[in-house]
């Protein structure tokens, strides 16, 4: 598996095959003497903002923590051990209601689109 | 779209047989479209044209909000699509509703509908190479069309759209900057 092609920015579905986001990231273990270990994939708009610089990502963690809380004050992380390539996508032993991934769209469903008729 | 381009090219012939006969042939204003059916309709081809520019205004503002949804909502990898309720894809449906009333400011603020056509018209063709050509890759590519991956016939024609799309990038942006509206 190469990391960049076959992992970085792919699909990510949940144990029920809800899209719930794109790999934004990749979090190694750096272990001396020995090569670096993948531990977890990362999600969401904290993560992102790092690919930018450490900067944006400082910014962006500080706009989540006043948006969310505290609870989004880190990016999402998946284990690895509960990661799997399909090929095509990356398939996660999660489910998305367990995790905070999804909170702003519940928010926003609860909030705006819901409440709009037929919607 | 055989039937849109139909009717695409039937406008163009109408406006240029209509209009170029009754000495328009610069086109530089909307007011200067109903023209094109009265000679032959009178007041009931006002009408007929008010209704058609209705429903293909209706028609494009629903293709281009959907459109940015599909943008964000894939590139981000969220649930999306249209067979959904909207309170099953909450992010892709707030795009589209967001992305109505933010394409409605520049015309808010006063800007000519007819240069915006024609400045966003050049703008897509100037971006169709960033388009096309992960087209060519993705077509070829097994893990995603499996047993649909192009042969030599339809890859020529995807390299050959991609060069008339590269044409029409050269050439868009020193015509809109010189050809006028």
């Amino acid at each position: 598996m190469e990391l960049m092609r076959d992992l970085l920015d792919k699909q990510v579905f949940d144990r029920r095959r809800v899209k719930i986001g794109k790999v934004d990231g990749v979090v190694a273990e750096l272990r001396r003497g020995k090569p670096p270990r993948i531990v977890a994939i990362e999600l969401g708009s904290i993560t992102l903002a790092r690919r930018l610089g450490a900067r944006p990502g400082e910014w962006m963690a500080q706009l989540a923590t006043r948006v969310g809380g505290k609870r989004h004050a880190e990016p999402h992380r998946i284990a690895w051990k509960k990661v799997q390539d399909n090929g095509l996508d990356i398939e996660c032993d999660i489910e998305v209601g367990e995790t905070s991934i999804f909170a702003w769209q519940d928010w926003l469903r609860d909030h705006v689109i819901g409440r709009i008729p037929g919607a | 779209m055989t039937f849109g381009g139909t009717i695409s090219i039937g406008v163009l012939i109408v406006a240029a047989l209509v209009l170029a006969t009754r000495g328009i042939d610069q086109v530089d204003d909307y007011h200067q479209l109903p023209l094109m059916l009265i000679p032959i309709f009178g007041f009931w081809g006002f009408v007929l044209f008010v209704a058609s520019l209705a429903i293909a205004c209706f028609g494009a503002a629903l293709e281009v909000g959907l459109q940015q949804a599909y943008l964000v909502a894939q590139g981000f990898g969220w649930t999306w699509g249209e067979d959904r309720k909207p309170r099953d894809d909450p992010g892709f449906s707030a795009v589209y509703t967001a992305s109505l009333f933010l394409a409605a400011i520049p015309i808010m603020l006063g800007l000519d509908p007819l240069r915006l056509t024609i400045f966003s018209m050049a703008v897509t063709a100037a971006s169709l190479p960033l388009t096309v050509v992960p087209f060519l890759f993705l077509l070829n590519d097994e893990r995603y069309v499996g047993e649909h991956r192009n042969g030599i016939i339809s890859n020529a024609a995807v390299v050959f759209i991609i060069a008339l799309a590269f044409v029409l990038a050269v050439v868009t942006i020193p015509l809109q900057i010189f050809g006028g509206t």
